[in-house]
């Protein structure tokens, strides 16, 4: 990882390359953390940027797949991208299906990732379930520029809490945890977690958040109580990835964005989001 | 070339691929006001296809000439604007104002879009207005006009004669195909505009009947699309009479596509000793 996290948000052109996977791990019943080994270099890829993915040869999935680069390790020559894989339909289940040595056609780094905070504010990091996927690279970058964060990190129950043992490893984080059925951490929701920990006034914060809907709206909710800006990842349906099919639209302020091209990663105040917030 | 609306305004995929290779470009379809689209959930796979409901959004005719025409005017290869209206007079209005452009080919009026409540497809399924609507599009347009039509009507060849008589020159088949997808366990349609518009290799056989139907009855060139995923498929609609193809779902699949296609049709014509493609355009042997 090259990650500056002072740098600034830079948007790479993306490049679609032939990709292998070299380690499918399973992580309980429904994750996979795929490594995928890629053709050539792909620059500098920011946190919460993602890639689309489609297995070669293949044809019983037509459109590729959008996930989030878990994690990534640039050469010079090479590179090398993670994927956190929940799986939750058929193109989700056959990359999880797929063996060490498949070939992937991958097309990446799209999207415009988290953006760094600005110098000397508190950093707060979200995650629910699986929107742990972007924000681990955020996290891991963040580290590495010296910049101290509180992660929440909430899930149904302790085996979805996937990134845990990784997270816990790293110094300068202070990591507060939630589950639905009490297995791991307090019992109940990583957003009530936050509220009682967090004392939401305006002050130099921000936020970093990924994880279900109505999480994400909960906690963009509490930022805006505290006058804080909020990030927040979200995830749609596409078929493109460069803003061509406009398929994956986000509803916000500004008219309907792609999250492709306009995000994934928004500022929560532009969202206006569709369901109800649960915390 | 791109069927409209997998292409964006050509400039989306210019890192991706030489654009200037392609037969030509085609936009997606632009509207005289800009327009928001539909709301989403907008895709939904299918088996072997990809129902999507966008509602053509796009920027508006004065935002595509501002923002989208200096790429396309800097391209080499032909460029085809895509076009559609919710009046008959809009589209007039819009093959005035889109035809005095400099640097464009031609001008494909889309009459079958599944995916908005008025104009769209409701345009298409009449030959009486297909006639007058190409009529009245080829005499405010100065660039050849394409009609772009929908399988789903029940007199095709009617309508495409309409067409040909109206002054297209040239005819685009297919559309997408009205179609819906059901999210079982909430009992809600998966699409936020509730129907949307197949596409993919799902449709393929009927796009190849359309283009075969549409083939017996007129003598202008024909665009075949609907589910090409490579050169045999393209082949097969030149067989059965398209003298163009277009390449729409799978250049989401594959962005390199089109130059696969273009790249295996050259070495088929090339192995084959096939001087001229155009030996293969409607050569489809039918035993009676």
């Amino acid at each position: 990882m090259q990650t500056d996290y002072t740098s600034q948000r830079t948007i790479n052109s993306p490049i679609y390359l032939n990709g292998i996977i070299i380690e499918n791990e399973q992580r309980g019943d429904q994750y996979h953390h795929l490594k995928v080994s890629l053709s050539k270099s792909v620059g500098l890829v920011v946190p919460g940027q993602f890639a689309m993915l489609s297995i070669e040869g293949r044809k019983d999935i037509l459109l590729p797949r959008p996930f989030s680069i878990h994690n990534f390790d640039n050469k010079e020559n090479a590179s090398r991208f993670d994927f956190l894989i929940k799986v939750v339909g058929d193109g989700s289940r056959l990359l999880a299906q797929s063996s060490v040595g498949s070939p992937l056609r991958v097309l990446a780094p799209l999207g415009i990732g988290f953006p760094a905070p600005p110098l000397g504010y508190k950093v707060l990091v979200v995650a629910g379930g699986i929107g742990i996927a972007p924000l681990f690279p955020l996290v891991l970058g963040l580290r590495r520029s010296h910049i101290d964060l509180h992660l929440f990190y909430g899930a149904k129950s302790q085996k979805d809490l996937i990134c845990l043992h990784e997270l816990l490893l790293l110094k300068g984080i202070t990591i507060s945890i939630a589950t639905e059925d009490g297995t791991h951490g307090e019992q109940g929701l990583i957003t009530k977690v936050l509220r009682d920990k967090v004392p939401f006034q305006a002050e130099k914060m921000v936020i970093y958040t990924c994880g279900p809907e109505p999480m994400m709206q909960a906690v963009a909710n509490l930022a805006v109580e505290g006058m804080i800006t909020c990030w927040a990842s979200l995830e749609r349906r596409m078929a493109c990835g460069i803003g061509a099919c406009l398929g994956c639209v986000v509803k916000t302020k500004k008219g309907y964005l792609c999250s492709c091209m306009n995000g994934p990663v928004f500022n929560s105040q532009d969202i206006i989001w569709q369901g109800d917030a649960k915390s | 070339m791109p069927a409209s609306g997998t292409f964006g305004y050509g400039e989306e995929y210019s890192t991706l691929i030489d654009v200037n290779t392609l037969g030509a470009i085609v936009t997606k379809g632009i509207s005289l006001s800009p327009q928001e689209g539909n709301p989403p959930p907008r895709l939904w796979e299918t088996r072997g296809g990809m129902l999507n409901s966008i509602g053509l959004q796009n920027v508006g005719l004065e935002a595509f000439i501002q923002q989208k025409m200096p790429f396309l005017r800097r391209c080499k290869t032909p460029i085809i604007i895509n076009f559609f209206g919710y009046s008959i007079n809009e589209y007039t209005e819009m093959a005035k104002r889109l035809s005095t452009l400099e640097g464009l080919a031609a001008l494909e009026a889309n009459l079958s879009c599944p995916n908005i409540k008025e104009g769209g497809i409701h345009f298409g399924c009449a030959a009486d207005t297909v006639s007058k609507i190409t009529k009245l599009v080829v005499k405010s347009s100065k660039l050849p006009v394409i009609i772009k039509l929908s399988s789903q009507v029940s007199n095709l060849k009617d309508i495409c004669l309409a067409a040909e008589d109206g002054g297209a020159e040239a005819i685009t088949l297919i559309n997408s195909i009205p179609a819906m997808a059901i999210d079982l366990e909430r009992k809600r349609p998966r699409l936020g505009g509730i129907t949307g518009g197949l596409s993919g290799p799902a449709i393929k056989p009927i796009a190849l009947k359309a283009v075969f139907d549409a083939a017996s009855v007129v003598r202008i060139p024909l665009i075949g699309v609907g589910g090409i995923v490579n050169y045999l498929d393209a082949l097969e609609f030149l067989l059965v009479g398209a003298s163009a193809i277009q390449v729409g779902t799978t250049n989401f699949r594959n962005p390199l596509a089109m130059t696969e296609i273009i790249g295996g049709l050259d070495s088929f014509l090339a192995e084959r000793g096939i001087k001229n493609i155009r030996e293969i355009v409607g050569s489809l042997e039918v035993l009676i």
